[in-house]
């Protein structure tokens, strides 16, 4: 095998590893972008050279921001352009690749909330798979159109979106953007749905579907429980109170398992607005004590511990209300994406 | 430098450091030699590549372009400043396209949001600049070219902070700022 061929495996093996273990795909990421840097330009040609550099320093970015660390991914993102765009390799370009850059480029933009240059980005790699007929990769890009429109808020459209992706996108071909897909219109029917029965229950279905997916995905532990908690949240607004109940308990302790202290808090508020909306005000203190442990792993963020002490004594004073508790969540989801741009950055 | 007199001063700001105006374009000038340059390359390459696969030899293209003999090689090796007709004659010797060529040699500019995302980002960090050193030793114009490119636009946006224009914050105001 040439050194040009290793190059590329291993490029490969960081992009598979970045969904399983994004710390080692890191590592991969890193070692891949230095040995390719290392290959002799006269003996692959330069348009080769320019090519792989460009991938290389495109997939290190992409394993940065796996990381959270936002920043160095933009820096990294910006040398694959660098050597994308370079007048060694114009001309002899390949478009996809193009496309494939701005949508690294668009997933970062949307993880650093900068929503309408993630548009604008998603949109160039979508008219590129368009021209080129690539189905797949457009319906992964259109999939990730909508979740981006999602994420900005734009529930209804990102639904459109994900609808048109989802008419294109083969499950085994590929079978992460089909999940992601499926899971994501779950979860935005379950925002839409309110009290609409009609909704509710398509809710209920595409989450049938995300279930049976995700089987055949590698454990992905965070994915599985955020779905499991919205099963728990739809059965509750089904009526099925205790079974929603056991789903939400069960997503509490695999994500404290998971040390995942904001999501952690999160469910017990949902727990706890349940408890509330059921008139149960002993089952609410018990979860707000539950909270404790988790306020240990928050002590950096004073806001989001004084929210949740806010509604632990109103917990024990039995005065607790669901709009306190929609207003502390609130707070504690301001105070994830807080610290979420703090290891970011 | 100016004609008038009083711009003559050899105190003035001009004198003392130079004129700005006179090194941007100097610099641009310099910029457009160095394209130029590349994009001629780029496209003698792309002739030779053109005259491998049609498979005739140099001398029958030679031939069929109406050249002198020698006169594709002189111009293959940039002894002889290469002209738009010199390629149609070529191209129309191969039955290639022009507009092909012309296609793989200029490529449309389309990927503009690729650019807004340079445009829109900060310089490296110390710790990447110094890695792209180790590892490419300023040996890649392209590389230096963006970093000078991220330089001026941190410079520009420091300016406009400065003036209160951006009230401390890059682009679009997002959580991070």
């Amino acid at each position: 095998m040439s050194r040009l061929q290793q190059c590329r495996r291993l490029l490969d093996r960081a992009e598979e590893l970045r969904f399983e273990d994004p710390r080692e795909a890191l590592l991969v990421a890193e070692s891949a972008r230095d040995q390719v840097a290392a290959l002799d330009r006269e003996e692959i040609g330069a348009s080769n050279w320019f090519a792989i550099q460009a991938d290389a320093w495109a997939v290190f970015g992409s394993a940065l921001r796996s990381v959270c660390h936002l920043g160095d991914s933009e820096g990294a993102l910006n040398v694959a352009i660098a050597f994308l765009t370079s007048p060694e390799l114009r001309g002899n370009g390949d478009p996809l690749a193009y496309a494939h850059l701005a949508q690294r480029a668009a997933y970062l933009r949307r993880d650093q909330e900068r929503f309408e240059e993630a548009l604008e980005l998603i949109d160039e790699a979508v008219s590129v798979y368009r021209e080129h007929g690539t189905v797949q990769a457009l319906a992964g890009a259109l999939a990730d159109r909508g979740s981006i429109l999602g994420r900005a808020g734009h529930n209804e459209e990102a639904l459109a979106h994900l609808s048109e992706a989802l008419d294109h996108l083969d499950a085994d071909l590929s079978p992460r953007n089909y999940f992601s897909a499926v899971y994501n219109v779950a979860l935005y029917l379950h925002d839409l749905a309110d009290d609409s029965p009609e909704v509710n229950e398509l809710a209920v279905r595409w989450l049938e579907l995300a279930r049976r997916c995700h089987t055949d995905l590698p454990t992905e532990s965070l994915s599985l429980l955020k779905l499991k908690r919205l099963e728990g949240l739809t059965s509750i607004r089904l009526g099925q109170i205790e079974a929603g109940l056991r789903e939400l308990w069960q997503t509490h302790a695999g994500l404290g398992r998971l040390g995942a202290d904001f999501e952690q808090a999160l469910t017990l508020l949902h727990l706890a607005a349940t408890y509330l909306a059921q008139g149960r005000p002993q089952e609410v203190k018990g979860v707000a004590a539950r909270l404790f442990p988790v306020f240990r792993g928050l002590k950096t963020d004073r806001e989001a511990r004084a929210a949740l002490m806010l509604f632990y004594n109103a917990a024990q004073a039995e005065t607790a209300t669901l709009e306190l508790i929609d207003r502390v969540s609130a707070i504690v989801q301001e105070a994830q994406a807080r610290s979420l741009m703090r290891a970011r950055s | 430098m100016s004609d008038s007199t009083d711009d003559e001063r050899p105190d003035s700001e001009s004198e003392l450091h130079g004129n700005p105006e006179d090194e941007t374009k100097a610099e641009t000038r310099a910029e457009s030699v160095r394209r130029w340059k590349l994009v001629t390359a780029r496209a003698l390459e792309e002739i030779r590549s053109l005259i491998k696969r049609s498979r005739l030899s140099q001398r029958k293209v030679e031939k069929l372009a109406g050249f002198s003999s020698g006169y594709l090689s002189q111009l293959l090796s940039r002894n002889v400043d290469l002209k738009v007709w010199h390629v149609l004659a070529i191209l129309d010797a191969i039955e290639h396209n022009p507009g092909d060529f012309f296609f793989r040699v200029y490529p449309a500019t389309r990927f503009r949001a690729l650019e807004s995302f340079q445009r829109a980002s900060r310089p490296l960090s110390r710790e990447m600049d110094e890695k792209l050193r180790e590892l490419y030793d300023g040996g890649v114009e392209s590389l230096i070219d963006m970093q000078r490119r991220l330089g001026r636009c941190e410079q520009a946006v420091s300016e406009l902070e400065a003036m209160g224009y951006l009230d401390g914050r890059r682009g679009r105001p997002t959580e991070e700022s």
